[in-house]
């Protein structure tokens, strides 16, 4: 065989230099230095018990730092989109007064990225005075035994979480209006000071018309009927306390039960749990006319290179006693409310559209009993923790 | 698609032909030639055939992205033509009616060019898939040289028609340039180069209304992004890749079937895949591969031998992207958008093969005898967490042909052993709990992948003249796996001429 | 609405009848769709069609032939709008009747401009025909001419109308009627260069008998694009479209 040496030669080459190139390096990290800001105002403020827990949402993986009470920390993450989370105890003194309470600090949608990255997270005080608070959300509704939708047996269940008798007179149950399943650069974003409602009602009364008493509850329904006379799946509301009206093509209207006014246009509970609703009460002051006017307002956010301008209306934050975010978790987004409203969300239906869903609530847990046998309910402003998702709803038999 | 262009030659031709497409050793040769630029030497006897092929098989352990076994309907012609003393002509197409069964944590098709990035629910179930391919190539001598080219493509249709839903559409379309020249009387030296373009695109549809199941993006080694996970609010999850490939060989031959051959080739092909509504890649899964084969090869017009070791080694990177919902451009619209990417999955493969083929012909009968021998390697791992499956093995073989002419009607009889051995295997998913799908279905591929087999397989064939021009084929094929309880059956017709 | 206080229901022993009740006068508007003709289109173009003799040495003809179009959709019918029980609660529903000039928002101007390539080639030896093609969009346009957000007056449920000023404006049920159309909503919106190429192969046996096997969208170069700084992709999604025919000649 006459093959030349050249040759052997240039086949060695070849088939040493295709040689496969080397490999890169595989998990990146990043360093981080995250600065706590305690809320401003505060005099001689000192933290303690600080938990930090951070969560990269692709990997869904969580780890969870124990501090002391120092201003900032530094640690070493994997590159990733991060959930920071922050609870513990604060105390600071107004007024010759010294207070402890409970602090807060949660941001989502954080980049962790490049070799070194400094995060600040802004500390918050939340309220937990406790006063009126959803017991349970009803939203999903029921289908009937022939799988079909049926409409006006949702309800809400508002509950005197509190010792003293409350009034339930001008309380208004909004409902936002985003979906917790799309986050948008909502522009103005105002949700650090107020609520963007979609759809409010009100409870009517002269201010002293509805007594509460402590540990009791309000029924709420879509229709006050009893819907089982249509729909075996369905329940009896027909002994409810308050009725919605919705849409004139579903409204049942019981004559023997109260209607809440509608402040704007009809509700529609959404019933796969994209929405957010709080619990507000309007100032003793204020006609729903002269709330609108001053309270209706325009945002928009970017649909492409299109403007999509809404009109809504503001809730104060101020004004509102209970929050809770309802998502699913396959396409949740972020929340409608501000954290220290609700640094949670709950749910009923594992993905979107789950069949599974029908027939079922979201209930707050309870905390405690009293001696004199009243219940208290867990109200942490964290619905994640504070609502049993997915029970069968309490006035279902 | 060249089919039918021979001028009428004689019945003598039709069965030289037919002898050197029974041969085993023409069939390991093939390999060398198959450059566009070599084509030219590839067959002694211009041949084209036009048949069906029903081929069935089932296996109690597999893989499960993989399926439990197809059934293959095959209609399929071919041609090699060498139409004078500067044109070689070749091309085939080819129809397949694919049955898979048990598809289970893989929607997607082209498992082995995607992996492991493809579209999983716990559900899944038979699939169906129809394709088409042709292939034509043209080799023309010009003094020392040949100058060829050879172009293809595939396209195939896989779907359910049942919950849930997937509808595939991919293709494949190939390009090959090809150089030889011819260095002495003996040996030519050819250069291939060759590109490929790869697309898929998914839908993955649920018409039920008692509920649908999660459908995860998978990242390999049962390990899925959290992010991706879900179908969209219309209940509708869209999916495309996009692959590129590239390929370089370099192949030294003899001219007359007789004296040492080598052949080198790197692949590298690189493909992406995109999630509806998001506009950054999900993953993007590199391959590079080299093959390396060295021979010798003697033939005479009675007594053919072959002998060749062929090593492979494969790398895969499995880059994942890590996303994070919002405002990356000036836009001032919230989205999905890349952060970093990571390289989280690594398969190293590495093979080496070695077969020998020696046969004699001429006489009362025909024979060939072969024995094989091989050993693989095979390592996926999967960083943060760390996972790994892993295994090797060593195989052997023998195998034994005759064929012998009763009048006009020849019959041609083969049996095949091989005995594979698992050396050692590995399955590390620490961190995955028990309960989980993904556990089981880890744990099944490992089984599969390291169980020792034994292989028996035996087929007959008869083929005999239809008309002057024209020679008819009948074949049989059947196999028996221990170890993976396979089962294979195949039933070919065909006509010649 | 209120609580009935008209009938008695805790102690009803037959089905109240409608003179039971004690009942107010309320009154809305409803609307409805009437087709009628108050739209005008015109269409202008220029198609060309350019097709070369077969050129010899490589028996393949070429045709080449294109176009340009440009669509203008004009709508000069006077649209009115009502408040729905979504907007607005539903006592409040209907009771206003919004009238806007032409419908301005629902016109349109459309331009594009394609060019296709045709290739045959045609190898009697082999009974072979080779068929590609490139069709080639060069652009589309669509642009919404400028149009007004706000009515121009509005009527009662009295059937008295009104001017719609900035007063109304700031009533928070009127308020609804503005459409919001805005700076976004005039943009001339331009898609780029969009090619596929499709070939088409057939093999003929003897003039009775021809297999084809064709490729649409075999390949195709659609870039993505940035307009008003955002990027849009349109590559994702466009699947080949392939098969085979068979044609017989009896």
């Amino acid at each position: 065989m006459q093959l030349s040496r050249p040759l052997l030669s240039l086949m060695a080459a070849v088939m040493l230099t295709v040689g496969i190139g080397c490999k890169k390096d595989g998990i990146k990290t990043t360093d981080v230095s995250l600065a706590l800001s305690s809320p401003s105002g505060l005099q001689s403020a000192s933290t303690s018990n600080l938990v930090l827990t951070i969560r990269e949402v692709n990997t869904n993986t969580t780890t969870t730092y124990n501090l002391s009470s120092t201003a900032s920390l530094t640690f070493t993450a994997s590159q990733g989109s991060y959930e920071v989370t922050l609870e513990g105890d604060i105390k600071y003194t107004d007024a010759g007064v010294e207070y402890s309470k409970k602090i807060r600090g949660y941001q989502k949608d954080v980049a962790i990225i490049g070799d070194v990255i400094t995060l600040s997270l802004p500390l918050f005080l939340y309220d937990d005075t406790a006063g009126f608070v959803f017991k349970e959300i009803f939203f999903t509704g029921t289908q009937t035994p022939e799988g079909k939708t049926y409409n006006g047996d949702k309800y809400f269940i508002l509950y005197n979480n509190s010792d003293d008798t409350l009034y339930a007179d001008h309380l208004i149950i909004a409902e936002a209006a985003f979906l917790t399943t799309t986050k948008r650069a909502y522009t103005p974003d105002i949700m650090a000071e107020t609520f963007t409602a979609g759809s409010i009602v009100m409870i009517p009364g002269t201010g002293k018309q509805y007594p509460v008493y402590p540990g009791k509850q309000l029924v709420i329904a879509n229709n006050a009927i009893n819907h089982k006379e249509v729909n075996a799946n369905s329940v009896d509301l027909s002994k409810s306390d308050f009725e919605l009206t919705l849409l004139s093509t579903i409204n049942v209207d019981n004559p023997q039960v109260t209607d809440l006014v509608n402040v704007t246009g009809a509700m529609t509970m959404h019933n796969r749990g994209f929405k957010t609703y709080v619990i507000a009460r309007m100032p003793a002051d204020l006609t729903v006319d002269s709330y609108k006017t001053a309270n209706t307002y325009t945002y928009s956010y970017m649909n492409g290179d299109k403007l999509m301008p809404f009109t809504g209306y503001k809730i104060p934050n101020t004004w509102i006693q209970d929050a809770v975010n309802l998502s699913v978790a396959s396409i949740y987004e972020w929340n409608l409310v501000a954290p220290a409203l609700d640094m949670g969300w709950s749910y009923c239906g594992k993905i979107d559209s789950d069949a599974t869903r029908f027939g079922k609530a979201v209930r707050r847990k309870v905390l405690s009993t009293n001696p004199d046998g009243r219940v208290i309910l867990k109200d942490n402003n964290n619905s994640t923790v504070d609502f049993d998702a997915e029970v069968k709803p309490s006035l279902m038999p | 698609m060249i089919l039918g262009v021979r001028t009428a030659d004689a019945q003598d031709s039709l069965s030289a032909s037919l002898s050197e497409q029974l041969s085993p050793v023409t069939q390991l040769r093939d390999g060398i030639y198959s450059s566009p630029s070599l084509r030219a030497w590839q067959r002694q006897n211009n041949y084209s055939q036009i048949g069906a092929v029903y081929r069935n098989n089932d296996q109690k352990l597999y893989l499960q992205q993989e399926g439990s076994g197809q059934r293959v309907m095959t209609i399929h012609s071919e041609t090699y033509l060498r139409q004078n003393a500067t044109t070689t002509l070749w091309g085939h197409a080819t129809y397949h009616n694919r049955l898979i069964k048990k598809v289970t944590f893989n929607e997607t098709s082209d498992y082995h060019l995607v992996y492991p990035y493809v579209t999983s629910d716990t559900v899944g179930g038979d699939m169906k898939a129809e394709s088409y391919a042709f292939q034509a190539g043209i080799a023309k001598a010009m003094g020392r040289y040949q100058l060829a080219m050879q172009g293809g493509y595939r396209g195939e249709q896989a779907y359910r028609n049942r919950d849930p839903r997937p509808k595939n559409v991919s293709s494949n379309l190939d390009l090959l340039l090809s150089v030889s020249r011819r260095i002495n009387s003996n040996y030519a030296l050819a250069l291939d180069l060759g590109g490929t373009k790869y697309n898929q695109n998914n839908s993955l549809t649920f018409v039920s209304e008692l509920g649908v199941p999660m459908v995860y993006q998978e990242a390999g080694l049962g390990m899925y992004n959290e992010l991706m996970k879900g179908t969209s609010t219309s209940g509708l999850v869209t999916l495309r890749y996009n692959g590129l490939g590239y390929q370089a060989s370099l192949v030294l031959s003899p001219l007359q079937y007789k004296g040492l051959f080598a052949r080198a080739s790197y692949k590298s092909f690189t493909v992406e895949k995109f999630k509806s509504g998001v506009l950054d890649e999900l993953s993007t899964s590199k391959e590079q591969a080299v093959t390396a084969t060295v021979g010798y090869q003697r033939e005479t017009t009675s007594r053919h031998f072959l002998v060749q070791v062929r090593g492979t080694k494969l790398l895969r990177d499995g880059i994942e992207s890590k996303f994070i919902l919002g405002n990356p451009d000036s836009s001032n619209v919230l989205r999905l958008y890349k952060l970093a990417d990571e390289l989280r999955y690594t398969h190293d493969f590495t093979e080496v093969k070695a077969r020998t083929v020696y046969g004699h012909t001429g006489s009362t009968i025909d024979w060939y005898a072969g024995v094989e021998a091989g050993y693989v390697n095979s390592i996926q791992e999967y960083r943060l967490p760390n996972r790994e499956l892993s295994y090797s093995h060593w195989l052997a073989g023998i195998d034994l042909t005759v064929s012998k002419s009763f009048r006009s009607t020849r019959l041609t009889l083969a049996a095949q052993a091989q005995r594979q051995e698992n050396i050692e295997a590995t399955g590390f998913w620490a961190d995955l709990s028990r309960d989980k799908a993904q556990y089981d279905m880890l744990t099944s591929n490992l089984t599969y992948l390291s169980a020792s087999r034994t292989r028996l397989g035996g087929s007959l064939r008869a083929d005999f003249p239809l008309s002057e021009k024209l020679g008819g084929t009948i074949r049989i094929d059947g196999a028996h796996q221990t170890g993976i309880g396979r089962h294979d059956f195949s039933a070919t017709v065909a006509i010649r001429f | 609405m209120i609580p009935n206080r008209s009938v008695d229901a805790a102690n009803l022993t037959a089905p109240p009848q409608t003179s039971d009740f004690t009942y107010t006068n309320q009154r809305r508007y409803y609307s409805y769709s009437l087709p009628s003709n108050g739209s005008r289109i015109n269409k202008k173009g220029i198609e060309y069609q350019l097709s070369t003799k077969r050129f010899k040495g490589i028996n393949t003809r070429f045709t080449i032939n294109g176009a340009w179009f440009s669509t203008t959709y004009v709508n000069s019918m006077t649209s009115y709008a009502l408040l729905s029980g979504l907007q607005v609660p539903e006592e409040q529903a209907g009771q206003f009747v919004a009238t806007y000039d032409a419908d301005a928002a629902s016109n349109y101007l459309r331009e594009q401009l394609n060019t296709n390539l045709t290739i045959d080639s045609y190898l009697p030896k082999l009974g072979l025909i080779i068929s590609t093609s490139l069709q080639n969009l060069w652009f589309t346009s669509l642009q919404v001419p400028s149009a007004e957000s706000l009515p121009t007056s509005y009527m009662d449920i009295n059937g008295k109308v009104f001017p719609y000023t900035k007063q109304s404006q700031l009533d928070p049920a009127l308020k609804l009627f503005d459409r919001m159309y805005n700076y976004t909503s005039f943009r001339k919106r331009t898609v780029p260069l969009d090619l596929q190429v499709n070939l088409k192969v057939t093999k003929e046996f003897k003039k009775t008998a021809a297999i084809s096997m064709f490729v649409n969208r075999l390949l195709t170069y659609t870039p993505d694009y940035t307009a008003y700084g955002v990027t849009f992709t349109r590559q994702a999604f466009i699947s080949p479209y392939f098969g085979m025919e068979l044609n017989l000649k009896f």
